[in-house]
This record gives C-alpha cells, structure tokens and sequence, in this order.
C-alpha cells in the first residue's frame, strides 16, 4: 500500500504542434484512497493511468509510488496490478496459471503460489474454475479472474482501467459494488478510469474530472456534485445533466423562460458587472407550480417515468432561444407533452453561476 | 430460397470433373508403383497386368534414395527451424515495435516476393563461389548453402504471415506480461509465442515444404554428395530405361513425410491462414 504523486506530469505526443494528451497533472492520491479519474473519451483518462503503469512515457514532470520516484521505471519495478478493459488474460494458460503468473515470474514457491491463487479464487468466487482456460469463461467470470490475478500480486497499487465497461447493464451494477467492497477490504490505493460519470459517483472516495488532458476538478463524489468548479464538471457530472444555459443578467436576477430568477445574495456580487452569466440548474432542484404562479415556463415536449419520479424534458425560452431543460418530477401526476409548465426553484441557493467566458465557477 | 435443379446438375458435373482432374494423377502414381517393370516400359496401361511390391524395394538399390532423403530432411528441416527462429523476432519487432525505416523494410521484404527465383539464381552462385574461394567455406554444394538459399525466399514470407499473425493478438497480452513483471523477451517467449502457436504452425510447414519439394536451386546449389529428393529422383531415368515404377513409388514414400507433418499441424494451419479474419 503506498500513496500516488503526479506532479506536473505530461505527456505529449510527437506532432506538429506536439498534442498534450496529460497536461501538467497535479494529483496526489492517499494511502489506501480509491480514487476515480473520469472524463469524455480523449480526456486523458487512460493515458494518466498509462503513465502511472509505466506504458506510457512521462515526457515532463514525475510520478512517484510510495516513496519512489518511477518516473522512467519499467511496470515491473513499480509493484503494481492493472486490470485492462479487455482484461487481457493469457489465452493459453488456465484461470489458476492466468493468476498465479506474476509470482511465477518472481520465481515464488509452488505452494505459495498454490495457496496464494486459491485465497484470491474463494474470494472471488472461482475456485471452480482454476482449470479452465479463458475461452471457456462468461465475459463476468473473465472480468473476475482478471481482478484475481490483480489481487493474487498483493500490489502497493491497483489500476483499473474502465473494468466494466465489457459487461451488461446489470453485471455492470453487481460488479460495481463487488468492486468497491472487495477494494475496502484489502484497502489498496485504487485508481480506476471509467467514462461513466454514476460509476464514479458511486464508487469512489473522490473522483478526479479530466477534460482535454487537463484535470478539471477533484474532489468527493458530493463535492464535485454540488460546488463544480467550472461549467464542464457541472455538465458531466449528474444524470441528467445540469441544465446549463448563459443567460442575460442584470445583476440581482437572469432571465430565464419570461421569468426573472433571483440570484442568491452571494452570487450577485459575484454576477456584478457581468451583462450575461452561465446560469445551472439540476433537474431535482426545479419544482413545477400551478398555472397562475409564475414561474419559467416550460413547453413539456417529452416525458420519460422512471417509476419512482420522472424526468419532464421541454423547452424554455432564453434570449428568443429555446433550449431544452429537464426536470426531475414525481412520478405520479406527470403533464404530458404539448402542456406547458411553470418551474420554480425549490431552493433559491441550488443555483450554479459560471463565468461566460472562462466557465469558471463565480460563487465559491 | 431453392436452388433450380439444372443447377444442382451443373454443380454436380462440375464437381466430378474436378475431382476427376486432382485424382486421377493419383490414381496413376499408386496403380503404377505396384506394376511390374514390364508394364512400364511401352505404352501406358490404365490397369496393372499383375501387383507386386517390388518397385518399393528396389527404389531404395537403384538409386541413392536414403542418402537423398537424409540430405532432403536435413536442409528442408533447417530451413523450416532458422525462417521461424529469425521471423519470430523479425516479425514481433515490427508488430510491436515503431523504428525508423520500419515501413521501408516491411516493404522490402515483401518486395522480394516480386522476383521470379531464376533472377537470384546466378547472383548467388556467384557469391557462393565468391565467397568460397575467399574464405575457403564451401556453401556451394553443402547444406547449409542449400539451407540460405531457401532462407532467401521462405523467411521473408514467414515475416508477412507472423506480423499479421501477431498484429491479432492484443498489444494489452503483451501489456499485462509487463505488469506482472516479465521482461521483453520474457513476454514473447512465455506470452507472445504460446498465444501465436497457430501462426508459427503455419509458417514452419510453409518453409518446410518449400524447401522439401524444390528443384530449381537445388539442381544447381547440389553435388552428388548434397543432393535433395527432388532431384534425386531424376536418377531413374537411366540411359536404357526408365524404371517409372520406381519414380512413383519413390514419389509416394518422399510425399509421406510431408502429408504427415500437415495432418499433425492442419488444425494450427487452417487457423493461422484465417486468423485475424474474424475478432
């Protein structure tokens, strides 16, 4: 078990002008801390993981494990496990020789060995399969034999790289929560990429949100949900996403579906001086009232029941365009489309306000 | 959708033709190596006048036959071992590998592929000789002369069909041996070779019989003390007779080895032509 440095870690791509897939990533991860790096495909996600593996090179700053500077170390010399998206089992070798192969590579004892793989078997329920080959496995039972021969290494360090994202929906669920009980228990520092912003939500201590290479924000699940540092964490994180539009502004209020919304007392010292402001609303955080209070309309153009609520999805005029917004509801009672709906805020502080221009989150 | 009957028919006649075609060679080669000498000699009979095994003991006095198969054995078996040994490499380091002068030396090594062999022919027993008369190293006329020689055109073949073999297999396999610890050639002798055992099945049948039924080179590259099958068999026709029951049995027992050694390795192969066609 060890704790993770990147400082200023780089990584550019030979091209004209050089592509900076990691830029300058300051990120430290704590002693036994899962920790999620998510973010849209290109991010940089998997590359950062790649640099910490040693697959990929770090072409500015250093990566430290533990104590050590890797920067530059083989994988080998880093005391790390990774489990690959494709998982990557040797073909050739049994589930037990699949696990057990990196203790053979350091030449441990053959009973060690033995014993070693059928812990990391019972634990993951595959003691019947120690003989088979890979082909002869579900894709659930290779994706298990793929974290097996992670756990059977006793690493200071687990990488994962989107895991799951070879499953179906519910193996994805049940696994997801296997995952994070089994990293609890043995309480390695985990990274593990995933593109799926509730997969981070749900399973990491804190998530880290990358965009273009650069880190974005990082911060607990929570955190990262209700103080986004910037409007692109806001419009990944939370499904459905933010509703997130620029609006004119005069200060004290926007203007939003022919309604003026009041801003919190915080957040227009922060929108003074600006003629327009991002302007973020959660679909939970809007509440329809009675056709005779006023409110921002909404013309309702779908509706989609989840059982226990529904998301309303409908279009609200801001500055002469309409923009679509949803809202989460309760499940009973949904309007239906063609209607037209006046939205509130439930709570006059559950606003986001950005910068129009940087995206920078104005109301700390 | 039913197919017309006339063209059940046509696909039917055709068949048959075909197979008429590829069996009755066969058919010529067996029935002749169980005629009397007799039956050989004046104009072809479809049907033996009498059996007999003869033929299959007397090959082996008339000419040097065992001696010829040794050689053969021994240069075709080389050639087979040096093209895997040399294309695992060569192949694996331009699967995996980005170099400077990567594509150009892919290209070139296919590019000989677009030579007829009797360009080289010359060139070669000119630096055979060459080479002999400098170094005092006899390449011309031993195995190992004859063993380069086949190298020259089996091992760039053998390069193109394991780079794509390897190309199929996932570069995470190769990741995932680095993780564990393994080193580069740890990775393609414990990870690598046993995943691409269907590619390297291939290529050393392909190097094998290549070098095993060739004639052009080996009518040239060989003395009396070095030569192949292939030419050997030649020896047969003597002045006074042709002893051409003698020359198929003789062909039958030399194709032996071949058929045996794809019988064991066809699994391998018919997976090696055809991987990476599907995931």
């Amino acid at each position: 078990m060890a704790e993770v440095e990147y400082r200023a870690a780089t990584r550019a791509y030979p091209s004209t002008p050089p592509v900076r897939a990691v830029d300058s990533l300051d990120l430290e991860i704590g002693d036994g801390e899962f920790l999620v790096l998510v973010g849209p495909s290109g991010s940089g996600k998997s590359t950062a993981l790649r640099m910490l593996a040693g697959l990929e090179d770090v072409d500015e700053g250093g990566i430290s494990i533990g104590s050590a500077d890797v920067t530059g170390t083989p994988p080998k010399a880093r005391d790390i496990a990774m489990v690959f998206q494709s998982y990557a089992l040797y073909p050739h070798m049994t589930v037990g020789e699949n696990m057990g192969f990196a203790l053979k590579l350091r030449k441990t004892p053959k009973d060690v060995i033995r014993r070693k793989v059928a812990e990391a078997a019972d634990m993951l329920d595959l003691r019947e399969f120690l003989d088979r080959k890979p082909r002869a496995l579900s894709g659930g039972q290779r994706q298990r034999v793929a974290m097996g021969r992670a756990i059977v290494r006793d690493p200071s360090v687990f990488l994962m790289d989107e895991p799951l994202s070879n499953l179906d929906a519910k193996l994805r669920v049940e696994t997801r929560a296997n995952i994070a009980a089994l990293q609890r228990k043995l309480g390695t520092t985990t990274i593990y990429v995933t593109h799926d912003q509730v997969e981070a939500m749900t399973m990491g201590d804190r998530v880290a949100v990358l965009d273009g290479g650069v880190l974005q924000q990082v911060a607990a699940p929570r955190e990262l949900y209700d103080n986004p540092a910037n409007s692109f964490v806001a419009g990944f994180i939370g499904s459905p996403a933010m509703n997130l539009e620029t609006v004119p502004s005069r200060g004290d209020s926007v203007l939003l579906g022919g309604h003026r919304v009041e801003l919190p007392r915080a957040a227009q010292a922060a929108a003074e001086g600006l003629d327009e402001v991002m302007f973020g609303v959660r679909p939970e955080a809007l509440r329809p009232v009675p056709a005779e209070e006023e409110g921002i309309r909404m013309d309702v153009e779908l509706v989609e029941e989840l059982g226990a609520d529904a998301l309303v999805i409908g279009s609200v005029d801001v500055s002469g365009a309409a923009k679509r917004f949803t809202v989460r509801t309760d499940g009973r009672g949904v309007p239906g489309a063609g209607e037209t709906l006046n939205l509130v805020l439930r709570d006059h502080e559950e606003v986001h306000l950005f910068h129009p221009s940087t995206g920078q989150r104005l109301v700390a | 959708m039913r197919e017309p009957r006339w063209f059940q028919w046509v696909r039917g006649v055709g068949l048959c033709l075909l197979t008429l075609f590829t069996v009755i060679p066969l058919y010529v080669m067996v029935t002749t190596s169980v005629k009397p000498l007799s039956d050989v000699q004046d104009t072809f009979q479809w049907l033996p006048s009498a059996l007999t095994l003869e033929p299959y003991v007397d090959m082996w006095s008339t000419v040097r036959l065992a001696d010829y198969f040794v050689n053969s054995a021994v240069v075709s078996l080389g050639a087979a071992a040096f093209s895997v040994l040399i294309a695992l490499f060569a192949a694996y380091a331009i699967s995996r590998y980005r170099f400077r002068g990567r594509d150009a030396f892919r290209f070139t090594v296919l590019s000989t592929q677009m030579f007829p062999g009797i360009l080289f022919l010359l060139p070669l027993y000119l630096i055979y000789a060459t080479v002999g008369q400098a170094t005092g190293i006899v390449l011309q006329g031993s195995h190992i002369g004859l063993i380069i020689t086949y190298l020259t055109f089996s091992l760039p073949f053998s390069i193109w069909m394991l780079v794509s073999y390897f190309d199929s297999i996932p570069v995470d396999l190769d990741e995932a041996a680095y993780i564990d610890g393994a080193g580069p050639v740890q990775t393609l002798w414990r990870v690598v070779i046993p995943a691409a055992k269907p590619g390297i099945a291939a290529v050393s049948i392909y190097a094998f019989m290549t070098a095993w039924g060739e004639t052009l080179f080996a009518s040239i590259m060989t003395d009396s003390d070095s030569t192949t099958l292939a030419i050997g068999l030649r020896d047969y026709s003597t002045q006074s007779t042709v002893y051409w029951n003698e020359v198929m049995s003789a062909s039958l027992v030399v194709s032996i080895p071949v058929v045996l050694g794809f019988l064991a390795l066809q699994r391998y192969l018919v997976q090696g032509l055809t991987a990476g066609a599907v995931k």
